[in-house]
């Protein structure tokens, strides 16, 4: 038996992918810095590196992406 | 009118460790929660209020018991509202997944059939022949297991899902899917380098 995978789904592996790198943090280290990452809207977090390495999650984990972006609609619709 | 100044760290870390200020401040930290979540998860459907307030239940306390975790990167309640994020949202990924298992999936190796011709986004963005060579490359390089991960995701499994039923740790399944998409990122960039064609005579002596 065989799972069917649509285009849709070998285009996001494609992309994947293409955002993959050789070290990358994983979504407990991309959790301990996310509250970090939202409130300075992508501005230095600790290191360059740092940052780098979690913009670099945020693309190739959606579940980390859909937080990331939760989190910013809760803090930017404060008030 | 007298507004009240909202909390410092300090003030939210202290209360909420001893009494007397303790059930207030809980009680505080459960309205902030409700707020942000309210904010968060605003437009998505099939959250009710009664959702929120068990989203919040669930969170306060996994944030009561993870304080002594809070390092100050950030301000206490972005801290706080970032775990109750994560609370919620894996809650209503399990609910969307519903109790579908990997069996279910039957998680093997891409159909031939994926190749058909679809009208979705996803056509514009991958030609055929590298359709084939992603397929090829998910039979031959991955271990079952790592296609298990890969396959598994791309269906929309939840991470806790599929971690449970693998019986390993989140990390450890990010591990394994990292593993995988570099093995299949290098045998695709292998793949393409033998396929290119070699650079003219012309081209090697060109100064």
């Amino acid at each position: 038996m065989t799972v069917e995978l649509s285009r849709a789904q070998l285009a996001e592996l494609a992309r994947l992918l293409a955002s993959t790198a050789p070290e990358e943090v994983d979504c407990e280290v991309f959790h301990r810095h996310l509250a970090a990452l939202v409130e300075r809207h992508g501005a230095a977090v600790d290191t360059p590196e740092l940052l780098r390495s979690l913009r670099q999650h945020i693309e190739v984990c959606p579940e980390c992406r859909e937080e990331f972006e939760a989190l910013l609609r809760a803090m930017e619709r404060r008030d | 009118m007298v507004q009240e100044e909202p909390r410092s760290d300090e003030q939210w870390l202290s209360e909420l460790r001893e009494a007397p200020a303790r059930a207030e401040t809980v009680v505080a930290l459960r309205s902030y929660v409700v707020g942000g979540l309210r904010r968060a998860l605003a437009g998505r459907p099939g959250v009710s209020d009664a959702d929120l307030e068990d989203f919040a239940q669930a969170s306060v306390i996994r944030i009561l018991d993870r304080l002594e975790s809070f390092e100050g990167r950030s301000r206490f309640t972005t801290w706080a509202l970032a775990i109750a994020i994560r609370v919620a949202m894996t809650e209503l990924r399990r609910r969307r997944w519903g109790d579908r298992s990997l069996a279910d999936l039957e998680v093997d190796r891409p159909s031939p059939r994926s190749t058909r011709a679809e009208s979705d986004p996803g056509d514009a963005l991958v030609r055929a022949d590298e359709i084939a060579r992603l397929e090829r490359a998910i039979e031959t390089h991955l271990t079952p297991r790592q296609r298990t991960a890969i396959l598994a995701e791309l269906a929309g499994m939840p991470t806790a899902v599929l971690a449970e039923q693998l019986g390993i740790t989140p990390n450890a399944l990010y591990k394994l899917h990292h593993d995988a998409r570099r093995k299949l990122r290098a045998a695709l960039e292998q793949d393409q380098a033998r396929s290119a064609p070699p650079p003219s005579n012309a081209a090697r002596t060109k100064r």
